[in-house]
């Protein structure tokens, strides 16, 4: 226990620097010191307390314990990480002297290691690989890496690409126009002031599907549309524009643009025609098929037969048959029925 | 690395990849798969790739793929269905050897792959560790913990025989 305190540490101190102080007391003021560094700062004189090692007593005598051999990172006696050193790399003397005294015994220890000599593995070199060829790349051309060719034509596709959506717009937006010499305008007083209209066409309107019976109709009696054109086509002409052209004395006659028929009809000509004749003719020959098909059901079935199948194709099974036979093995009836539909038919 | 030293990569070390993949994995389809999966990663970067460093490169390919596959599978095939006369039996291996295959199936995957490849392709410890990202000591502690394990199996079978 501790005797000096900080009511009567000066009188040790004091004992200190008179070197009467004993060696048990020496240490107590060291550790007060230590414990209460402020009171020897406070000190007018400058002391110099260490302890001294004075005996072999605190010498740390289980060092050996603590010492650690290369073997002990992996996990492994020491006799056996020599052995596999020494097939792996090999050993140094001072290793070779642990084995020997580790393993005494020259024949066990020449055991010990032909025992890990066999753990070595041996390639099997008649195992060979058999596709080699397909990972064998060619050179077209020695000059021209690969990439940097792969690099170009993708670029000139691009090019490509850009060039051709940009001659589209191009041709779309350069309509031709026709110059006329008729002159439409109230405010012309002279009757010179030409304008430009643009080349007519028929626009596409949205219209409803025509109905089956319009279709045939028109396909039966296709003038009868043309009729009803014509009286469409009949402009009436008021008083005032009569007076108007009949006021207009001279006419300066144009070099009108010349237009490329062949270009213009197949561009502008032709889906019109298609739209009004072709295809409603066409829809008109499926429809009397139909129809013609309708009278004779047995005709039908093998048409609706695959019909059901490429809907069953398209739909992943959505649409049903059942074919109805009789005691001869006959056809005499089918049902088809789908999610929206359903129909019984009799063939015979 | 130019086209002819890739295609020398084919020709040199396809046999060395292919060995290696076949007996990690046992399955000769998947083994081609990985072999097609690993020149292809090798041609795609064929450019940037040292022709001197192409047989680590090619190794670390194929054992990355290896090890994203077993992971996938976490499972390893049954010894019963490796076609051994194939994969494992060579008319020059002894008893001992397909004693050491059998073994060396039972080691853990990252032992077995770092222990073949020190003893299929010689390699050091550090260039181990390159090819499979762990350091060097890590490599040494897997091939030494392997070769003692080896070493108790062949015993024991031997004394059972």
């Amino acid at each position: 226990m501790m005797t000096i305190d900080k009511n009567n540490y000066e009188a040790y101190v004091l004992d200190y620097l008179e070197g009467t102080i004993s060696s048990e007391d020496s240490e107590q003021l060291v550790r007060f010191f230590e414990l209460y560094p402020e009171y020897k700062d406070a000190l007018d004189v400058d002391i110099d307390l260490q302890l001294k090692v004075e005996s072999a007593d605190g010498i740390f005598s289980a060092k050996e314990s603590l010492l650690k051999h290369p073997a002990d990172t992996f996990d492994l006696p020491v006799k056996d990480y020599l052995l596999i050193k020494n097939l792996e790399d090999g050993l140094d003397e001072d290793e070779l002297l642990q084995l020997r005294l580790v393993e005494s015994n020259n024949n066990q220890l020449d055991k010990e290691i032909q025992d890990y000599s066999k753990t070595q593995l041996k390639a099997d070199h008649s195992l060979r690989y058999s596709d080699k060829r397909k990972h064998i790349r060619f050179v077209l051309i020695p000059a021209i890496k690969q990439v940097l060719l792969n690099r170009s034509v993708a670029a000139a596709i691009i090019v490509a690409m850009f060039l051709s959506v940009w001659m589209m717009q191009d041709t779309n937006t350069n309509i031709p126009l026709e110059a006329t010499i008729l002159n439409q305008s109230d405010s012309t007083t002279n009757g010179s002031i030409l304008a430009e209209t643009k080349i007519v066409e028929k626009v596409l309107v949205e219209k409803q599907q025509p109905s089956k019976d319009s279709i045939l109709k028109l396909a039966n009696d296709p003038m009868e549309l043309k009729k009803k054109e014509q009286i469409a086509d009949v402009v009436e002409v008021f008083a005032e524009q009569l007076i108007h052209l009949s006021s207009i004395t001279t006419i300066h006659s144009l070099t009108p643009k010349r237009i490329n028929a062949y270009e213009h009809g197949l561009n502008v000509m032709m889906p019109q025609y298609l739209n009004n004749n072709l295809l409603s003719a066409e829809l008109a020959n499926i429809y009397r098929q139909i129809d013609e098909e309708q009278k004779s059901p047995s005709i039908s079935l093998a048409l609706v037969e695959s019909g059901v199948k490429v809907m069953n194709f398209l739909s992943k099974e959505s649409v049903k048959m059942q074919k109805y036979y009789n005691e001869e093995g006959e056809v005499i009836g089918y049902k088809v029925k789908g999610e929206n539909v359903e129909l019984n038919q009799k063939t015979r | 690395m130019t086209v002819k030293e890739f295609n020398q990569a084919v020709n040199q070390y396809s046999d060395g990849v292919y060995r290696f993949v076949l007996k990690s994995i046992k399955d000769e389809d998947k083994a081609k798969d990985i072999m097609q999966d690993t020149y292809e990663k090798l041609w795609k970067k064929h450019e940037q790739v040292d022709f001197l460093k192409v047989k680590s490169y090619l190794f670390s390919a194929a054992y990355h793929t290896l090890i994203d596959l077993t992971r996938r599978e976490k499972k390893q095939a049954p010894w019963t269905e490796v076609n051994v006369r194939t994969h494992a039996h060579n008319e020059s291996y002894s008893d001992l050897n397909e004693v050491l295959h059998k073994a060396v199936e039972r080691l853990p995957d990252i032992q077995r792959m770092v222990v073949m490849m020190r003893d299929y392709e010689g390699y050091s410890y550090k260039e181990i560790g390159e090819i499979c990202e762990l350091s060097e000591a890590q490599v040494k502690v897997y091939i030494f913990r392997a070769r003692k394990f080896l070493k108790e199996y062949i015993g024991k079978i031997e004394i059972l025989v």
